[in-house]
């Protein structure tokens, strides 16, 4: 076994390592630990940036400083030569600038030994990314690393994909469990306007039934009592003639006396029922 | 159906009067008197003396007032149905409701409705319509 082929070996069991610790990880923090943990058994490099970009979303930023934790950047602000590989989707192969790194690791340059600059642009249906690494004299990043290094840029974005995709769906259920509540709440809110109003309309009826009664037993006492002593006027006066003068003062004048007086009685009656009809309804 | 108007009324009647009001029946039974509607008139102002009194006066005709307390006349009236009293009955009422008229249409005994006041006239009417022959 040549020198060349022990180190792809190693370097295709590392990866496959890497891939399974992957699959596990449930959020972008997570994978940027689990990557950096294993990127050095990779390839040679001092800084490997990857920006994702998925759909609507801002981008998304892995930057790896070798011996350091990730840095993970949600809407990150774009490198200049990102935004213009981005545009020519040409890869960028030169050496480093200093403008070439995030502003707050600006430093770093200095530690390096004639840093070079790499930078490529892949896309897919669901996702584009652009994907930087920078080597140095001291441990040389060279075109065998290519293939390993696609691999690995493949399967953190696609990783990241399924973890935006599983927080989109929960947001969703979410989203849902909150409307399922909101419309339990408000079928409450109609059951309960509906009882309230069933209430009102029962009490209306009552009232009604209540009324009707009170105008039944009113137009009874005009049906009967008043004009029974009436009567008694009329029939009086209707055998009146049959009478002598003085029979008639003695007898008949008194009986019509106490039928009006009756009357006067009843009429007296009919109005009190009629205002206590008319004030029950004011107070109710 | 009517047993005075059947019969030619070759007798005088008897004539009685059930009134909660002392007053209606004393100018009624002037009437009938100046009439010469009935040979003889018995009066009650309470119904129930008056039903018990049915058998022993055996009546040919009862003028019936309709609103009175206790028993008011449509109670009267089904009382004598429950005997299967057949005395007629003229119902003598202030009422002009047509309710109570078309009730009293219920009621077979029933000969006629009168609303008070009664005059000579209306019982002038009544005379004729049962004994049509005078």
């Amino acid at each position: 076994m040549n020198l060349s082929a022990a180190k792809y070996r190693i370097t295709y069991e590392a990866f496959s390592k890497l891939s399974g610790s992957l699959s596990k990880v449930e959020s972008l923090e997570e994978l940027g630990t689990v990557a950096n943990r294993h990127l050095k058994y990779l390839f040679n490099f001092k800084m490997l940036r990857i920006v994702m970009f998925l759909r609507n979303e801002g981008p998304v930023s892995l930057t790896f400083i070798k011996s350091k934790s990730p840095l993970i950047a949600y809407n990150d602000e774009l490198i200049a030569f990102e935004k213009q590989i981005l545009e020519s989707k040409i890869p960028i192969s030169r050496k480093l600038e200093k403008t070439d790194l995030p502003h707050n690791l600006l430093d770093l340059t200095t530690k390096w030994n004639k840093p070079k600059l790499w930078s490529w642009h892949s896309k897919s249906s669901e996702q584009e990314v652009c994907f930087s690494l920078v080597s140095d004299n001291s441990g040389i990043f060279d075109h065998s690393d290519m293939e390993i290094l696609n691999l690995l840029i493949e399967s953190i974005s696609s990783r990241y994909f399924q973890i935006y995709l599983s927080n989109q769906l929960q947001t969703k259920n979410l989203r849902l469990k909150d409307a399922i509540a909101e419309i339990e709440s408000k079928n409450k809110e109609i059951e309960r306007i509906n009882n309230n109003q069933q209430n009102i309309i029962s009490r209306r009826t009552e009232e009604l039934r209540f009324k009707n009664k009170k105008l039944l037993e009113l137009s009874e006492i005009h049906a009967h009592n008043l004009r029974e002593p009436l009567t008694r006027i009329l029939g009086l006066l209707e055998i009146a003639d049959l009478y002598s003068d003085e029979d008639l003062r003695k007898t008949i004048i008194p009986k019509l006396k106490g039928a009006a007086l009756d009357l006067d009685q009843i009429f007296k009656d009919v109005v009190s029922q009629s205002d206590e009809t008319v004030s029950n309804e004011q107070f109710n | 159906m009517n047993n005075l108007i059947n019969t030619g009324m070759t007798k005088l009647l008897k004539i009685m009067l059930v009134d909660d009001q002392k007053m209606a029946n004393f100018i009624n039974k002037k009437l009938i008197e100046v009439t010469e509607f009935a040979e003889k008139i018995v009066d009650y102002t309470l119904p129930q003396t008056a039903l018990l009194a049915i058998d022993t006066e055996k009546p040919d005709l009862i003028f019936l007032d309709l609103n009175m307390p206790e028993i008011n006349g449509w109670r009267f009236l089904d009382v004598l149905k429950e005997r299967n009293d057949p005395t007629q009955v003229v119902i003598v009422t202030s009422s002009t409701s047509s309710l109570d008229m078309q009730k009293a249409q219920k009621y077979n005994q029933v000969i006629d409705f009168l609303i008070k006041p009664l005059s000579k006239n209306t019982i002038l009417d009544l005379k004729n319509k049962l004994q049509p022959a005078c």
